[in-house]
């Protein structure tokens, strides 16, 4: 008789769960997604694969919003997403109805990451393959916050970060530029950051913007802006450099 | 004695020239004691949606918090505000889900829809939708509030002239009912702005 108490994540002789690390790989594949945390405002940027010339970009939206003062984006499978975000949308909302107080950010990414976890411990279903990154001020102190989670169900906070392809060197790159920011600056860091990995341009980014008065997408044009912005200064360090070695 | 009439309300909406207005009194009673004279009847789903709750207290504002709960969801994830029409729908589904346990409740809606065309509606306490052109009314003064509406109204006022039609109707029929009344609680919703005011009439 078929039971659904056949688990499909268990250890293997060396304690690795196969199957959440096959998830990881797949969150590996997905699109790059950084955070940055700035003193008044939180950036979410994502890289949008160039766009299929029939399809309606503006209906693939990356950098979602789970409440008015919170807003996620992630690295991996979309579907799994969307199953993701409704359920931690309802949360928000019944969070709201039952102690009538919104959640705080840290609550959210909890529940997030429980979730992620249970599929890891359930019988019959497989980890969600994604990694998140939730970003949202509290709504009591106005502390802005960035935290990851992943298909394991770990989470942590972050001053900033990065997933999905070559998160690697997109986090070398904060590491080293990292510095406490604010305002449009905290911006110029997250979209160089991604541009470390992917094609200059507005049409490959999608940015938001998170502050108090709640999450902001970035037009298109902004986008570009600011890529002629970093891409200036980059021109301009890279004459110093040469400029003062020809004068001696 | 009637479990409608514990607390005691008085609800109005009319429709006017591309507006409409939704009013409520300001009584919450238990029986024949005054408990508070600024209980708050009229609730804002969005800019242009209002739900007035008559009937008993309890379930006015646990009702509003499960609508608010719905309409955020709704929120999130079409990026938009709901329709006053679809929102009327989802009052009359959650109120019928409770048909036999319902809540002693009576909701009036009232919005402004597709091209700010105004829309308000009433139904009964298990959902049963009474759609009108002109006005709806609910609550324990709700016989004398048909009176004093279908004598006041003319179609197509504007905002000004509907505040005075409105807050008349509201005071002379809340005077004829001794469960609600302390005053009354009007808004004015224009494509444009949201006029609240409170009105004082016999404060008894």
């Amino acid at each position: 008789m078929a039971r659904y108490d056949r688990a499909i994540t268990v250890f293997s002789p060396d304690g690795h769960l196969f199957q959440v690390e096959y998830a990881l790989e797949a969150v590996r594949k997905g699109n790059a997604a950084v955070g940055v945390r700035g003193t008044d405002t939180i950036v979410l940027g994502v890289e949008k694969k160039s766009t299929v010339k029939l399809q309606d970009s503006r209906s693939v939206r990356k950098i979602v919003n789970l409440d008015d003062h919170i807003a996620l984006a992630c690295a991996g499978l979309k579907a799994d997403a969307r199953v993701l975000i409704n359920k931690a949308r309802i949360e928000c909302q019944s969070h709201r109805l039952t102690v009538e107080d919104p959640v705080t950010v840290e609550y959210i990414t909890r529940y997030i990451a429980g979730l992620q976890q249970k599929y890891t411990q359930s019988g019959g279903v497989r980890p969600f393959g994604l990694s998140t990154l939730i970003v949202g001020f509290d709504p009591y102190t106005g502390i802005p916050a960035l935290y990851q989670t992943d298909p394991s169900g770990t989470f942590s906070a972050w001053k900033a970060n990065a997933t999905g392809r070559n998160s690697n060197s997109m986090r070398e790159f904060l590491e080293k530029n990292y510095k406490e920011t604010s305002g449009q600056e905290t911006i110029k860091l997250a979209i160089r950051a991604l541009l470390e990995v992917v094609e200059s341009g507005g049409k490959n980014i999608e940015v938001a913007v998170m502050t108090k008065e709640g999450l902001r997408q970035l037009e298109e044009a902004e986008i570009d802006a600011v890529v002629a912005e970093i891409e200036a200064e980059k021109a301009a360090a890279e004459a110093a450099k040469k400029g003062p070695a020809k004068e001696t | 004695m009637s479990i409608f009439e514990y607390n005691g309300s008085a609800l109005v909406a009319m429709v006017g020239k591309n507006c409409f207005a939704i009013a409520s009194d300001r009584r919450l009673g238990v029986q024949l004691q005054t408990i508070a004279t600024d209980f708050q009847r009229i609730f804002k789903i969005h800019d242009k949606l209002f739900l007035g709750l008559s009937g008993l207290g309890s379930d006015a504002q646990t009702l509003h918090q499960r609508l608010v709960f719905r309409h955020k969801l709704y929120q999130l994830r079409e990026e938009r505000d709901m329709k006053p029409e679809t929102f009327a729908s989802l009052v009359s589904a959650i109120l019928y889900e409770k048909r036999f346990g319902p809540y002693f409740c009576q909701p009036v809606i009232a919005g402004l829809g597709e091209d700010d065309k105004p829309f308000i509606c009433t139904m009964d306490s298990i959902g049963a939708k009474e759609l009108a052109k002109d006005f709806v009314v609910a609550g324990t003064a709700s016989e004398s509030l048909y009176g004093a509406c279908e004598s006041m109204f003319k179609p197509d006022m504007d905002h000004e002239e509907l505040f005075e039609t409105v807050s008349q109707a509201l005071l002379s029929s809340v005077d004829r009912d001794c469960l609600s009344g302390w005053g009354g609680h009007v808004y004015v919703v224009t494509p444009t702005e949201v006029t609240e005011r409170i009105l004082k009439g016999r404060m008894d």
